[in-house]
C-alpha cells in the first residue's frame, strides 16, 4: 500500500510540483494550503511524512509543526521543511520544533525524494 | 526658471526606474533588481531628508537643500499619496505572476500526466497492433505446422498403398503356382487314366476317378487363371491409384511448400513491421521521456514564483511601513541604517541576503540540512 505524504504550502504551483514528484515515486499525497488547513486535515488518517513551507498565511509552518507534534497520532510523524528561509536562526527554530530536515528552495525533486526516502516512516 | 526640487526628482526617478524595470522584468533577477532600485531610491530619499547627517557624505546634494526644496511635510504628503499606489502595483504584479505560474504549472502537470499515460501504454493503439501482429504470427505458424503434418500423413498413406501393391506381385505368383499345380495335377490325372486303361476292366473305376481329377485340375487351372486376371486388374487399379496418389502428394507438397513460403514471407513482413513499430515506439518513448524531463525541469524552475512572491511581500510591507511613517509626518525622524537593518531582518531568501551585501545575486543551490 502506498505511503501518504502531506504537503503544506500556500503556493498551489509548489504543491503541484512537489505532488507530481511524490506521486511519480509512488506516494499518495494530501495537500494543505496553510498550517491551519493542514491541521484540520490531520483527522487520524495515517500520514507517513509531512513536507511543509515556513512562511504561510493563517498559520506558519513552525507553529503548525509544534501543534501537530501535540497530537498523539502525529507526535512521531517526521517533518521536512521546504522553504525559501535559509537563515540558521530559522533552522534552529525548526529543529527545536521537531523538524527532521530543512530543504531550501529552489529544490531539485531528486534531492527532495532522497530526503523523503530517508525519513519516511516504515 | 525655478529648479525642480531634488526630492521630487528622486521620487520621479525612483518611480520611473522601478516601474520601468518591473515592466521589463521577465525573470526573478530583474524583479530583484527592480526591488533593489526601489529600496535604494527610498533610502536615498530618506538620506536627502536628513541633510545634517548625510551632508558630509553627499556634498553635491547640499546645494539641492536650497530654499527651493519643498518643506518636510510636502515630501511626507507626496510619499503618503504615492506609496499606496506603488504598493497596489507591486501587489498586482505579484498576483499576476502567481496566477500565471499556477496556470503554467497546472498545464505542465496535465501534459506530464498525459505523457506518463502514453509511456505506460495505457492508451490503445500501437501496443494493440503489436499484440495483433504477434497473435497473427502464432496463428500462421500453427497453420504451417498443420499443413506439414497433413503432408506427412499423406506420405504415410502413400507408403501403405505402395506396400499393398507389393502384395499383388505375391498374389500373381500364387496364382501362377495354382496354375502350375493344376497343370501338374492334369498331367498326373492323364497318366492315371492311361494306367487305368492299361489295367483294363480292373482299372475302369480308377479311370473315372482319374477323369474327375483331370476335370478338377482343369477347373483349378481356370480358377488360377481368373485369380491371375483379377490380381492383374487389382494391380492395374492400384498402380493407377498409386500414380494418382503420387501426383496428389507431389501437388500437395508443392502447395504446402508454396503456402509455407507465403506464410513465412507474411510472418517475416509482420516481424519486420513489428520490429519497426517497436523501434518507433521506443524512439517515441525516449522522446517522451526527454520531454517529460524538460517539463519537470521547467516546473522546478517555476518555483521562482514562490520566491518572487515572498520578496515582493517584503517590499510591499516595507512600502506600507514607509507610507505609514510619511502619513504621520515622521519621515525626517527615521534612521536610514536602522530602517535598512530592519528590512534586512525580514529577508527570507538567500538571494535577498546576498543582494543586500551587494554581491552577485545568483540563484541559490538547493541545500538539505538533516537534524
Amino acid at each position: 500500500m502506498a505511503k501518504t505524504i502531506m504537503i503544506v504550502d500556500d503556493s498551489s504551483s509548489l504543491r503541484t510540483v512537489v505532488g507530481l514528484a511524490l506521486k511519480g515515486a509512488g506516494y499518495d499525497v494530501v495537500e494543505g494550503c496553510d498550517g491551519r488547513d493542514a491541521l484540520a486535515k490531520l483527522d487520524g488518517r495515517k500520514i507517513h511524512l509531512v513536507i511543509s513551507d515556513v512562511n504561510m498565511p493563517n498559520m506558519d509552518g513552525i507553529t503548525f509543526v509544534k501543534q501537530m507534534k501535540n497530537l498523539p497520532a502525529y507526535k512521531f510523524t517526521p517533518v521536512i521543511m521546504l522553504t525559501t528561509e535559509a537563515s540558521e536562526a530559522k533552522k534552529t527554530e525548526g529543529r527545536d520544533a521537531g523538524v527532521k530536515a530543512w530543504v531550501v528552495k529552489p529544490f531539485q525533486p531528486q534531492q527532495m525524494l532522497m530526503a523523503v526516502q530517508k525519513l519516511v516512516l516504515p | 526658471m525655478r529648479p525642480i526640487p531634488a526630492t521630487i526628482l528622486h521620487i520621479v526617478a525612483l518611480l520611473c526606474g522601478t516601474l520601468g524595470l518591473l515592466l521589463l522584468a521577465s525573470g526573478i533577477w530583474a524583479w530583484l533588481l527592480a526591488a533593489a532600485c526601489l529600496i535604494a531610491g527610498i533610502a536615498a530619499l530618506l538620506l536627502d531628508r536628513r541633510p545634517a547627517e548625510t551632508g558630509p557624505r553627499h556634498p553635491a546634494h547640499s546645494t539641492d537643500i536650497s530654499p527651493a526644496t519643498p518643506p518636510a511635510g510636502q515630501a511626507d504628503a507626496l510619499l503618503s499619496a504615492i506609496l499606496p499606489l506603488w504598493d497596489h502595483n507591486v501587489s498586482l504584479a505579484r498576483q499576476q505572476t502567481e496566477q500565471a505560474a499556477d496556470d503554467l504549472v497546472s498545464r505542465f502537470s496535465a501534459i506530464m500526466v498525459r505523457l506518463k499515460q502514453a509511456l505506460n501504454g495505457d492508451q490503445p493503439g500501437s501496443g494493440q497492433v503489436l499484440q495483433v501482429i504477434s497473435s497473427s504470427d502464432r496463428q500462421l505458424q500453427d497453420i504451417l505446422a498443420a499443413l506439414e503434418q497433413a503432408a506427412q500423413e499423406r506420405q504415410r498413406f502413400q507408403q501403405e498403398i505402395t506396400s499393398l501393391a507389393s502384395f499383388t506381385e505375391e498374389l500373381k505368383r500364387m496364382a501362377s503356382d495354382v496354375a502350375h499345380i493344376a497343370g501338374q495335377t492334369n498331367l498326373l490325372a492323364l497318366n492315371a487314366a492311361i494306367e487305368a486303361a492299361r489295367a483294363g476292366e480292373a482299372g475302369r473305376g480308377f479311370a473315372v476317378v482319374a477323369d474327375e481329377v483331370r476335370k478338377l485340375s482343369t477347373m483349378s487351372g481356370e480358377t488360377g487363371k481368373h485369380i491371375r486376371e483379377k490380381v492383374e486388374t487389382v494391380n492395374t487399379s492400384m498402380q493407377a491409384m498409386l500414380d494418382l496418389s503420387q501426383d496428389f502428394a507431389s501437388r500437395d507438397q508443392r502447395l504446402i511448400s508454396d503456402s509455407g513460403d507465403t506464410i513465412r514471407s507474411v510472418i517475416g513482413a509482420f516481424e519486420q513491421a513489428s520490429a519497426l513499430l517497436a523501434q518507433d515506439l521506443e524512439e517515441l518513448r525516449g522522446a517522451s521521456q526527454a520531454i517529460e524531463s524538460d517539463i519537470s525541469e521547467v516546473m522546478v524552475n517555476l518555483q521562482f514564483q514562490d520566491r518572487v512572491s515572498q520578496i515582493l511581500s517584503h517590499i510591499s510591507a516595507d512600502m506600507q511601513k514607509l507610507g505609514s511613517v510619511a502619513e504621520r509626518r515622521q519621515l525626517a525622524e527615521q534612521d536610514p541604517q536602522q530602517w535598512s537593518a530592519e528590512l534586512s531582518r525580514s529577508y527570507t531568501t538567500l538571494e535577498q541576503h546576498i543582494a543586500d551585501r551587494h554581491k552577485s545575486a545568483l540563484p541559490a543551490e538547493s541545500t538539505i540540512t538533516f537534524f
